[in-house]
């Protein structure tokens, strides 16, 4: 090696076995990679009926949480909180509100007034019991702090603690949702927590975990960002007897430890998941589908009702505050294409005129003739109408979201075939949200909804939501469906309205989105939903 | 020594102001507030002013910096909006896993770099020179990212001999930390090791010309003690610097290696904090790298002097 180098000597000798040598070992190396990675030997998942006490579950999430779920519409936190933090009431397996800390409660008939009876005996991590003067001051707090929360608040004219465990709250204008909106089905949660915890943090986050102090099955231990935040079993926890259904019932906390670990990187996720390092991995990517479809350690369970994919356009100025101009949009798109650019595998997407998906009591195809339409011609038509004369419509997308981002292209492609003038801009999500409370900033923007519980409750309707979406009209539709619980009723008024959705199509909906959990196999007591949770879950071989 | 050291170091202060100011008002033009954020995207804009007020963000620019400055001077990096923990003890959680990440990296980069670069001037032109060129272009322009996940596919997923991602602190086990770090260290590490093999095999090639290495094989020592007893502690002169940017951009956090392996490190924590457009948090990041920056490079002027005397003498 040490060989002298005189001047002017050539040194081409062979020391090319060296070389082909090692070009050799790199290609078999990357060659072998690819080849044998799906070469493994297959298990059978074993049939376990008894639930098993023990272990550390271990979920993998896309980022540190927002820890105070009330104060947020991120539903991350909402999905971790509820082990720890518990609501009056919650979602049984269709969905509707039954009571869960509450024991009893009577609505007046008139929907203005409620009393809720709460159940005896049920213990905070402090070890206090749960009373009447914990869940005024927590619903207050939440009044305060959360959107959803505020909401509802403005038609509150009064809520008391009338006895130890006896709650009374009356409206301004009728309500029959109020069971709903103080359910567990939501971001920005009504949880109840001790009094002096909620006086603590009476208008702003609660961003100690110590501090966060609830009823559930499940208590906060630790939290260190971008490595875990850990919850452990609350052994004194005072739950419900009844068999589990849906987020309803009873909750076992089978697993001693439950570790959220931030994974930025959903490639890692499913790494994470495949080779064992965690149990659940969430949000992977639609392309991954088909491949953890067929693995063995793996369980894949489709979950519907999820999420549908949208385009929000600005109601208030700009080139969308005409009808006639939304309408012509409508009427180019190809659902389908625009769905299989963003989702891909089939599995994982469906046509659905509805903003309600079909599991849901209140699905109607009212207004589907104007869904799904593929028609150049009359767009052209409609554009004519509206005296478009081809000036730049802005189109905020954020990469950030590959399948948002996917929608956008998709159908800014076949919107720019029939005369549109896009100007697409990507920006990071932070960015997006900060310009979309201008409305001189954009025409058009791409989102995905999660599930609405209740058409009442859809964003899209609600005109103080970016979109704008203002017609008395749709709103006297959203104030009927609050008086009355009679299904039948609902259903008539939901078609009326979601007809004028229709005409007036404030918000492009493209379809539905199907979610996938992915679990290993030998994790059980799952149950899959739009919002995860790991009670009632418990750890096989 | 101690008065170019001290001068050095008050150099620290002007710099560090500097790179706060303007990484301050670079950050507050960026369109994008943290209450938006942490409301979440179903949050009308009503409820994202209300959060907005109530975190203290809707006073004025110059008010938000002179307090900041207010703070710093009482050595206060102030409080995370986003996790509401105090900026110092976030920094300094960090720095264990960044530390250990760097000097992985720095050891392989150097343990494979110096070496190859002096095998590579050594034998010039030979095919073992020519190799070592194309491995360190590899390392030049193949990124991060895709060797990462190249590396965890292999020795994760199909031969499961190494975790995929994440880390254990050395507290809880200190093997543990170094295999969770091994990968991201050889990505960084390889990385790394282009750039100083080539720097290491220019010097080098520079330096066997020299006079006084034709002296000492006149008086007929063997190649290898020219190489190593004379020529290469010369080369190391500038190959030092380039190993000390090295170390400054690593300890500042291998932002997409850290995300990507989910490794608790200084980078990570960097691409949230602006991300979220948590200014507090960014601030603090920016004048602790800056910091790093500076001394670092005061590091390496000092090993200088040890290296080449005649530095001491100027």
């Amino acid at each position: 090696m040490f060989r002298r180098v005189r001047k002017g000597e050539n040194h081409l000798k062979t020391r090319s076995k060296f070389k082909i040598f090692a070009v050799a070992l790199a290609g078999i190396f990357l060659i072998g990679a690819f080849v044998l990675h799906t070469a493994r030997a297959p298990e059978e998942p074993r049939q376990e009926l008894t639930p098993r006490y023990g272990g550390t579950l271990r979920v993998a999430i896309t980022h540190n949480p927002v820890l105070d779920q009330t104060s947020t519409t991120a539903t991350l936190s909402m999905v971790i909180g509820r082990h720890a933090l518990e609501s009056l009431f919650s979602l049984n397996s269709t969905y509707t509100p039954v009571p869960h800390l509450v024991n009893t409660y009577d609505m007046s008939p008139d929907g203005t007034e409620y009393v809720f009876e709460l159940r005896q005996g049920v213990l905070f991590h402090n070890g206090n019991e749960m009373t009447a003067e914990d869940v005024v001051a927590s619903l207050r707090r939440w009044g305060r702090v959360s959107g959803f929360g505020r909401t509802l608040f403005r038609n509150v004219i009064d809520l008391v603690a009338e006895d130890r465990y006896t709650v009374r709250m009356v409206l301004k204008d009728p309500d029959v949702l109020v069971p709903l909106r103080l359910s567990d089905g939501f971001a920005a949660t009504a949880v109840i927590m001790p009094a002096d915890a909620v006086n603590e943090f009476p208008d702003s986050p609660i961003d100690d975990i110590r501090k966060l102090i609830g009823t559930g099955p499940y208590r906060y231990e630790e939290f260190i960002p971008d490595v875990h935040l850990k919850m452990v079993r609350f052994d004194d926890y005072v739950g419900r007897d009844e068999e589990p259904s849906g987020f309803s019932g009873r909750r076992g906390a089978y697993v001693d430890t439950i570790l959220f670990l931030p994974v930025p990187d959903a490639m890692i996720r499913l790494a994470k998941v495949e080779v064992g390092e965690v149990h659940f991995a969430e949000r992977l990517p639609a392309d991954e589908y088909p491949t953890v479809k067929v693995n063995p350690e793996l369980q894949t369970k489709l979950v519907s009702p999820g999420r549908w994919g949208a385009a929000v356009l600005n109601n208030r100025r700009g080139v969308f505050s005409s009808r006639t101009m939304r309408q012509a949009f409508l009427a180019a798109l190809d659902m389908e294409e625009v769905l299989r650019a963003a989702l891909g595998p089939e599995d994982l997407w469906r046509l659905n005129p509805s903003l309600m998906f079909k599991e849901q009591a209140i699905w109607t195809d009212a207004g589907s003739e104007f869904y799904n339409q593929k028609n150049p011609t009359r767009a052209r038509q409609l554009l004519e109408e509206a005296g478009y004369d081809g000036e730049p419509i802005v189109w905020m997308a954020s990469p950030d979201y590959p399948d948002h981002f996917a929608t956008a292209l998709a159908a800014t492609a076949q919107l720019e075939r029939v005369g549109f003038n896009i100007d697409l801009q990507a920006m990071d999500f932070p960015t997006l949200l900060a310009r979309r409370a201008d409305p001189a900033l954009w025409d058009v923007f791409s989102t995905f909804f999660m599930v609405s519980w209740d058409p009442t409750l859809l964003m899209v309707l609600d005109p103080s939501w970016p979109g704008w979406y203002e017609s008395e009209q749709m709103q006297e539709y959203m104030r009927q469906l609050r008086r009355t619980m009679d299904p039948a009723e609902r259903l008539e008024i939901w078609e009326k309205a979601q007809r004028l959705y229709y005409e007036d199509i404030p918000t492009i909906k493209y379809g539905d989105n199907v979610l996938f959990d992915v679990l290993r196999h030998n994790v059980h007591g799952y149950w899959p939903s739009p919002f995860p949770f790991f009670w009632n879950v418990w750890l096989g071989d | 020594m101690a008065s170019f050291l001290a001068g050095r170091l008050a150099v620290l202060v002007p710099v560090l102001l500097i790179v706060a100011t303007v990484g301050f008002l670079l950050l507050q033009l960026t369109p994008g507030d943290p209450a938006a954020v942490m409301a979440g995207p179903d949050a009308t804009e009503y409820d994202v002013a209300i959060l907005r007020e109530r975190l203290g963000l809707d006073r004025p620019l110059h008010i938000q910096l002179l307090r900041w400055f207010a703070k710093l001077a009482r050595g206060d990096l102030g409080r995370s909006i986003f996790f509401n923990q105090p900026v110092t003890t976030m920094i300094l959680q960090r720095v264990e896993p960044t530390a250990l990440l760097t000097s992985m990296s720095l050891a392989i980069a150097v343990g494979l770099g110096i070496p190859l670069g002096v095998i590579a001037a050594v034998n010039r032109g030979s095919t073992v020179d020519q190799a070592v060129m194309v491995v360190a272009l590899m390392g030049l322009c193949i990124p991060a990212f895709w060797l990462l996940l190249n590396l965890i596919m292999v020795f994760s997923v199909m031969w499961r001999i190494l975790p995929v991602a994440g880390y254990v602190f050395v507290r809880d086990s200190l093997l543990g930390a170094i295999r969770h770090l091994i990968l991201p260290a050889a990505t960084l590490g390889f990385l790394s090791t282009a750039l100083i093999a080539r720097m290491t095999r220019s010097v080098m090639l520079e330096t066997l010309q020299e006079d006084y290495i034709r002296t000492a094989r006149a008086k007929g020592l063997t190649e290898r003690v020219v190489v190593y007893r004379h020529a290469l502690r010369n080369t190391m002169i500038p190959v030092v610097t380039v190993i000390g940017l090295s170390a400054a951009v690593l300890l500042g956090g291998a932002i997409v290696v850290e995300s990507v392996a989910a490794v608790p490190g200084m980078g990570r924590l960097v691409i949230q904090a602006v991300l979220r457009r948590d200014y507090p948090l960014m601030q603090g990041l920016l004048i602790t790298i800056a910091a790093i920056y500076v001394l670092v490079n005061l590091a390496v002027d000092v090993i200088y002097v040890y290296l080449d005397p005649r530095v001491k003498h100027q």
